[in-house]
């Protein structure tokens, strides 16, 4: 069971998080502030961050981007509905789902293996993919452009897999939401575009006119066609 | 605003006719002023008399020219000589019995005495006036004055005239 | 005669000031006229009247008569004074006993009275009298004749009575014409009245008009409505208390909407509050359920009540803060283009109704929807059908060209034993619980409310009602593309994809 850095200030729950998911075996360290929580990650060396947008001194946003400059790990970030800073910013700063607090564990726990889930599950074949500047290794799980490593996040990556599966064919966010995510089908779209933008900003050369992730009007996206 | 103006016009209406309404209205009878006076001819310097005849209204003077001799007892006289047809052509009367008999008439200061040779007890009233108002006027045109009747059967006092 | 005076009410303020102006002008107009014209007439006929009396005294006057007269005389006598007839023409009847002559072919005459020749003959004045005969007047007289000296008296009769019969039409046209020139005077008058009438009018009807326009305005809710306060009279005064009490009422609503806000947002910050506390407790309920098997049956209980209470503690807290964002005005519309029939499916789907629910979703309709919020309408009204309702619960979807625009219109109809009607127009309340007897629903009673205000969000309808065929059926209408709002900060207008 992976190992889980909690960053949340408010007492009961960390406490009850941490309880609930010891139970059901994940190792858990807890931090209260997000100074504390960096500190941790050389420390105890997380497989996944669970992270409170709202926290004193620095705030959650900014411990995602600090995260972000050095690492891939995945981050689920906890917020409550009606938070001043909007979950899109948090996104935006590398998250790859959020959490909506308060939770049952049960909640948490899925939605900890669905961002854990296809990391450890090679999408098919082995070998690299070429398209166009992009090289996709599906079991070795890296992607590089024009020969230099991208450094994907987790859900950046699973969805240019997922995309690029597929070629040319058109996913529905919603469709997104439910097969990259696991969320239900009504979920946030703004998910899937946070991430899309924090993808193409890595993976696209001129960001006004996409070339691998392209846009399909009034009916999600796609990978490619590559001209 | 339409119905308004009729509502005005309604308004309007019996004012504009009322004065319409009116103009020369009939009245009642109104007196006004004096009678006409006229002179008769011929007047007394001329010889005229007046000598009073029973009229529809009451005793009416009508004038006997005497050709001069303008006196009472010729006043009187004429007056026992009765109407004359022009007189009851116009519808006068006497109501004194015609007397072609002797008479005499004395003066008195402002009493005149008519003596008479019959009975003059049943004199009507009109008879009466008709003598006073003859020998009062013929003698002066006031009627300040007595007419005293002596007649066989008795002596009366007649009323002053009227007029 | 009343509800003609009621109808005079009704009528507009410039139509009375103009009717009453001309009602006071024709008053003025009709009597002064009337008073003139019959001080006229009298001094007209006066003047006609006096001249002919006073000259047939003279004419006769003039006479010298022979008593007795004869019928020739009498005629001669007529002619003589009929000559001089002033101011017009006379026809002079004679009488003197019983002869009777005239200047005319009649002897006599039906215009003299029998109470002109009473008083004629009754006492020695001159008399006269008017009489109108088809339409025309007349001036009759009686002139008793007498006998005597100028202001000597007594005169005695002479047994003569002079009548004289004088047309009037000369001065019945004179009165005509006045009665015309007044009323042709009247009417230019009238005409004139209506000038001041008017401006009047307008010079209350203005200020008025003012009135009602920054009444309807502030009626609109522009609160800052103020009039111009013109002079100093009624109407100013009016003016002035208008916009007191505009500022007053302004004043009013801006506290009672602070009052409003703050209330709100306290209920914004409670749930906030509350919200903290319950996500530690939510996260261990699990745990409790799972070993409360361990404990002794009693503290099994408990702790089993707790997890459960927490968790409906929970959704309330949820709902709470949802409705708290409507309030708030700060619930945003997430649109995306979606498949509305997979998107119904999907919510039944995720919650395992399918047995239970009966479809009719045709494929193809596509609209611009917060999914979110759709799959939480969609799944309370189902959930809601199978709870207070009964299976199987029929949700069919179809499209609708409606005069506000087109519209996807979404059914959701159970066959249980429908609303009844004095619940029917309260079952969007907040916290309302239709069963009065059921104190406690798996529901937080706020979820027709968030459905309500979720649908009216999208810019649709929802009702409720009972089918002809029994049940209760919920009709959801959402404007296919709803109208263009504006865009939140932050918050992307269109459903389009990131490009």
């Amino acid at each position: 069971m992976p190992r889980v850095l909690l960053i949340e200030d408010d007492p009961s729950v960390r406490e009850g998080v941490e309880l609930g998911l010891r139970r059901r075996g994940h190792e858990v360290r807890a931090a209260e502030t997000g100074e504390a929580g960096l500190a941790a990650l050389k420390t105890f060396q997380p497989e996944l961050v669970l992270l409170d947008l709202m926290l004193p001194g620095i705030n959650g946003v900014q411990v995602c981007t600090r995260i972000r400059e050095t690492s891939q790990l995945p981050i689920i970030m906890l917020t409550a509905r009606g938070d001043d800073f909007d979950v899109v910013v948090g996104l935006e700063a590398g998250a790859d789902d959020y959490i909506v607090k308060p939770a049952r564990t049960e909640v948490i726990e899925a939605r900890i293996r669905a961002v854990l889930r296809r990391l450890a599950d090679p999408g098919g074949r082995p070998g690299l993919e070429f398209h166009g500047e992009l090289a996709l290794d599906r079991a070795g799980l890296t992607a590089a452009k024009s020969g230099e490593r991208l450094q994907l996040a987790p859900s950046e990556l699973k969805l240019l897999l997922h995309l690029a599966a597929s070629p040319e064919q058109v996913f529905s966010r919603q469709q997104l939401l439910e097969s990259v995510w696991e969320h239900s089908y009504h979920g946030d779209a703004r998910l899937v575009d946070a991430c899309v933008r924090r993808l193409r900003n890595k993976i696209e050369d001129v960001s006004g006119s996409p070339r691998y992730i392209q846009t399909v009007r009034g009916f999600g996206y796609r990978f490619g066609p590559l001209r | 605003m339409r119905r308004p103006r009729t509502g005005v016009l309604a308004l309007l209406l019996p004012a504009v006719l009322l004065p319409a309404a009116c103009g020369v209205r009939p009245s009642g009878v109104v007196e006004v002023g004096d009678p006409a006076l006229v002179q008769t001819v011929p007047d007394a310097a001329h010889g005229g008399v007046a000598v009073y005849l029973k009229g529809p209204d009451g005793v009416l003077p009508v004038i006997r020219d005497t050709e001069g001799k303008a006196t009472a007892g010729r006043a009187v006289m004429m007056l026992f000589d009765g109407p004359r047809d022009a007189d009851r052509a116009a519808g006068l009367t006497s109501e004194l019995p015609s007397y072609f008999g002797a008479m005499g008439m004395e003066l008195d200061g402002t009493t005149v005495r008519i003596t008479v040779y019959r009975p003059v007890r049943d004199f009507s009233a009109v008879a009466r006036q008709q003598l006073s108002c003859t020998a009062a006027h013929a003698r002066e045109d006031s009627g300040a004055v007595t007419v005293v009747l002596k007649g066989n059967d008795t002596t009366l006092t007649l009323e002053r005239c009227p007029f | 005669m009343i509800r003609a005076l009621k109808r005079l009410g009704r009528i507009g303020l410039r139509a009375r000031l103009v009717a009453a102006f001309l009602l006071v002008a024709v008053i003025a107009a009709g009597t002064t006229a009337t008073l003139i014209y019959q001080e006229a007439r009298s001094a007209i006929l006066q003047q006609a009247q006096d001249t002919a009396v006073d000259q047939l005294r003279e004419q006769i006057g003039a006479q010298k008569v022979e008593l007795p007269m004869t019928r020739d005389s009498l005629r001669q006598l007529s002619l003589t004074v009929g000559r001089q007839g002033k101011p017009h023409p006379w026809y002079v009847y004679a009488e003197y006993g019983t002869l009777r002559a005239s200047n005319v072919s009649q002897p006599t005459s039906a215009l003299l009275s029998e109470d002109l020749r009473r008083r004629a003959g009754a006492n020695p004045h001159g008399t006269f009298q008017r009489v109108v005969k088809d339409g025309k007047p007349w001036l009759t007289m009686g002139m008793p004749v007498r006998l005597g000296k100028e202001g000597m008296q007594p005169t005695q009769p002479s047994g003569i009575m002079v009548y004289a019969v004088m047309p009037l039409n000369a001065e019945e046209d004179t009165v005509q014409a006045m009665v015309n020139a007044a009323r042709d005077g009247a009417l230019p008058a009238l005409a004139i009245a209506l000038v001041p009438a008017l401006l009047a009018a307008r010079s209350v009807l203005r200020p008025v008009r003012d009135l009602r326009r920054a009444a309807s305005s502030m009626g609109k809710g522009r609160l800052d409505t103020r009039i111009e306060v013109k002079g100093s009279d009624e109407l100013a005064d009016l003016a002035w208390t208008f916009n007191e009490s505009a500022r007053e009422l302004e004043r009013s609503v801006e506290e009672l909407q602070k009052a409003e806000a703050r209330a709100r947002r306290f209920a914004a910050d409670v749930s906030h509050e509350l919200r903290t506390p319950l996500a530690g407790m939510l996260a261990v309920t699990e745990v409790l359920d799972e070993d409360a098997d361990r404990l002794d049956p009693d503290t099994a209980a408990a702790v089993r009540l707790v997890s459960a209470e927490t968790g409906k503690l929970a959704t309330l807290v949820d709902d709470l803060m949802e409705i708290s964002r409507f309030d708030a005005k700060a619930a945003a519309l997430n649109l995306d283009e979606v498949d509305v029939a997979e998107t119904i499916a999907k919510t039944l789907q995720r919650r395992r109704w399918e047995e239970e629910v009966v479809v009719g979703l045709p494929d193809g309709i596509r609209a611009m929807l917060d999914p979110r919020r759709f799959d939480i309408v969609v799944a309370n009204l189902v959930g809601n059908a199978l709870r207070h309702g009964a299976a199987p619960v029929r949700v069919t979807l179809r499209t609708e060209e409606l005069p506000e625009g087109p519209r996807v219109v979404t059914e959701v109809h159970d066959s249980g034993p429908g609303l009844a009607p004095d619940v029917l127009p309260h079952i969007f309340d907040r916290f309302f619980k239709a069963d009065a007897a059921r104190t406690r629903s798996v529901g937080s009673g706020l979820g027709l409310a968030i459905t309500l205000e979720n649908v009216r969000l999208h810019g649709g309808t929802v009702r409720a009602a009972n089918h002809p065929d029994g049940g209760a059926v919920f009709t959801v209408v959402l404007p296919l593309r709803p109208p263009v709002a504006e865009p939140l900060p932050g918050e992307p207008l269109s459903a389009e994809p990131v490009s």
